[in-house]
């Protein structure tokens, strides 16, 4: 039984390479979304056990796409992990608590890195 | 001509003038005296030859002065006829009398030796006395053990003999000789009359000399009257009744002929010096004062000039700062994303099957995007000033847990390292961890810099590579230090003082403050950010204190880095 991984991230290259390494292990299933407002509905429709969530987006701010996909409380209680680009790991760990995510990570991100948190988080 | 009319009509006025004093009321004399007139038509007088103004022989060998115009006027009163008997001294004309040679002495002071072989008529004439010196002496007791000159046998010889002072005597010929002993130094002093000595002085030309009123109460005036033979007392009686006829303007007359009173000129009196003396001493304070107030202004320009320039240096600075930080973030942004694809990328082609060289290819991609991901970092971490946890710690801890951190680059280069530290170093407030990265950065920085050197001597091996660290607390006494502290640091204020030396290629000395500032480096490209001593400095500035940089002092080559941190007390700690 794989893992299903939601990732959103306006990068469509980025949110591409991502799922095919981590598919290509055979351990997940990836779901990819470019919008940060299409992260509810894709949730809802793949019920995904993690979601990776880019933070500066274009239309809905990764922080504001998590709110909404927690006020459903049948989403509510996945885990997430926030991928950034614009601060250093240090500066997203008080970023993470406030909005009350569990992890983040820096971009550019190894797929190493991805796996860990994963196996970390849901393993 | 006009000159000429001039005299004239002078010398009728004063001939006027003598006429009208003769025609006062005519002297009623005794029986007895006018017998005694009648038996002594013709009375010997001695005048002393040098005695001016009162006598004294001219050139042309006639007797004048006050004296002499006295006798003139009493001969026309009485019916007499006074015959001048020639003495050369006034030793001689004294013994004359003595001997009854000379009836009448035309002036002469009264004293009491004389007394024993004169008889005197009241003064006629008087003099104040007068000390004359080079010296400021200003009473009779001030001339005690001092060589005192005076005319033999005057009056103040007499005086002096009869004196308890003690005072060497030094016996003159006349006033002239006293005034030139006086003023060659011969003598320290002379006392005579004011007339003579006046006559004296402005006759010879001298300058030098002070002419002192002898106070009157310790004395004296000089006082001259007719000298008469002891056994002539009717001559006595008939010489006053005519002096005493003689009016005062007579007198006066007389007295203003001999003695000119001539104004002193301006230049000569201290009315005139007093207010210049003031005057010039008011404008010199002025002068002075208003040099000494430009010195001062000055100096607070300079002052000033030092702390708008600081004020500007810290404006660009910030200014840097502040843009550097906001590229940073949109910069980290826009270049993050491309590395994660890059980072994915390398990732899955590393998956896949490959050959060697695509593995080498596939290797360096992934070193790229590190490096370029280090860049930002570096920036981003530039741009935020992140609160510092600031705890009691000590900087010699901060130091080897640094030296800990790089001790494998240290190993790996053959670098010899000489730590000093300091045990007396007290804890300071700091962020330990920001303090290592800077201590971190330099150390890093040092080693670059000897590895540069050694490589461009081109032989690494005979190269000598030192990194030495010194801690210490000591009193602030180098004005380079201090000129760089920007006022932070002053002369003599107590500091912990970290310094940092190494053998690598030394700074160009236009680069000493330039270092510090963002993206300045000497690396090769992509070797560093330009970034560290820029934070670095920074972090130390969060700490209040300095760090600044320069070539070593000790004839090394290399660069001395210097860390200044305020010393602070346990005392001073409490009061906090």
């Amino acid at each position: 039984m794989t893992k299903k991984i939601l990732v959103v991230d306006d990068e469509v290259v980025l949110t591409k390479m991502v799922k095919l390494n981590l598919e290509r292990t055979g351990n997940y299933t990836v779901m990819t979304v470019n919008k940060g407002s299409e992260a509810l509905s894709a949730a809802r429709e793949f019920n995904p056990d993690l979601i990776f969530m880019d933070v500066m987006m274009p239309d809905m701010s990764g922080d504001e796409a998590i709110a909404e996909i927690r006020e459903d409380p049948q989403l509510a209680s996945i885990p997430y992990v926030f991928m950034t680009a614009i601060v250093t790991k240090a500066e997203t760990e008080d970023m993470g608590h406030n909005i009350g995510g569990n992890e983040f990570l820096a971009k550019p991100v190894k797929t190493e890195e991805l796996i860990e948190t994963i196996e970390r988080i849901i393993g | 001509m006009k000159t000429l009319l001039f005299l004239a009509v002078i010398f009728l006025f004063n001939s006027l003038y003598a006429f009208d004093s003769e025609t006062k009321a005519p002297l009623v004399f005794t029986v007895e005296e006018t017998q005694w007139l009648k038996e002594h038509p013709e009375i010997r007088v001695a005048s002393d030859q040098d005695f001016p103004p009162v006598e004294w022989l001219s050139d042309n060998n006639q007797f004048q002065g006050i004296a002499i115009d006295y006798l003139r006027i009493l001969e026309k009163k009485l019916p007499v006829k006074f015959i001048p008997v020639s003495k050369n001294s006034w030793s001689d004309i004294l013994q004359g009398m003595k001997d009854q040679k000379i009836d009448l002495i035309s002036a002469i002071a009264r004293n009491h030796t004389r007394e024993q072989y004169l008889l005197f008529t009241r003064p006629y004439l008087s003099f104040p006395a007068v000390i004359i010196s080079s010296h400021q002496y200003k009473h009779l007791n001030d001339l005690q053990g001092k060589r005192v000159g005076v005319v033999t046998d005057s009056y103040w010889d007499d005086l002096l003999k009869q004196s308890d002072f003690n005072i060497e005597i030094v016996r003159l010929e006349n006033d002239e000789s006293g005034v030139e002993m006086v003023s060659l130094g011969a003598i320290d002093a002379m006392i005579s009359n004011l007339a003579t000595v006046s006559y004296a002085v402005k006759k010879m030309g001298i300058s030098n000399l002070n002419i002192v009123h002898v106070p009157k109460h310790e004395h004296r005036m000089l006082e001259l009257s007719f000298g008469i033979r002891k056994d002539w007392p009717l001559l006595q009686s008939v010489l006053q009744k005519a002096i005493d006829s003689i009016s005062e303007e007579e007198k006066d007359h007389i007295y203003n002929k001999w003695i000119k009173l001539q104004p002193i000129t301006f230049w000569q009196s201290t009315q005139f010096w007093y207010p210049v003396i003031i005057i010039t001493l008011i404008i010199f304070i002025g002068v002075f004062s208003i040099l000494l107030w430009n010195r001062t202004l000055k100096q607070k320009i300079a002052e000033r000039t030092r702390a708008l320039e600081k004020a500007q240096k810290q404006l660009i600075y910030a200014e840097k700062m502040e843009s550097v930080g906001r590229l940073s973030a949109g910069v980290a942004h826009e270049v993050k994303n491309p590395l994660a694809i890059l980072q994915m990328s390398i990732d899955y082609l590393k998956g896949e099957k490959n050959d060697e060289t695509v593995s080498t290819i596939l290797n360096d991609m992934q070193d790229a995007v590190e490096r370029a991901d280090s860049v930002i970092k570096g920036l981003l971490d530039f741009s935020r000033e992140k609160e510092l946890q600031m705890q009691q710690d000590n900087i010699n801890t901060v130091i080897k847990n640094s030296i800990h951190l790089i001790e494998h680059d240290i190993k790996q280069n053959n670098i010899s390292l000489n730590l000093k530290l300091d045990k007396q170093l007290p804890d300071i407030p700091m962020d330990k961890n920001r303090l290592q990265q800077v201590f971190i950065n330099l150390f890093m920085n040092a080693i670059q810099a000897m590895l540069t050197a050694a490589k461009q001597q081109g032989n690494i091996n005979n190269r000598v590579l030192k990194l030495a660290v010194y801690s210490s607390v000591k009193s602030v006494t180098d004005s380079w230090i201090i000129e760089n502290s920007e006022g932070q640091f002053k002369t003599g204020q107590k500091v912990i003082e970290i310094k940092i030396l190494d053998t690598g290629t030394g700074l160009d000395k236009q680069h000493e403050t330039a270092v510090f500032e963002p993206f300045f480096t000497t690396k090769a490209q992509g070797e560093g950010t330009g970034l560290g001593l820029s934070v670095s400095r920074s972090i130390i500035g969060l700490h209040h204190g300095m760090i600044a940089m320069r070539n070593r002092m000790d004839n090394t080559e290399g660069v001395e880095v210097i860390i200044l941190f305020p010393f602070k007390n346990n005392k001073d700690k409490l009061n906090d």
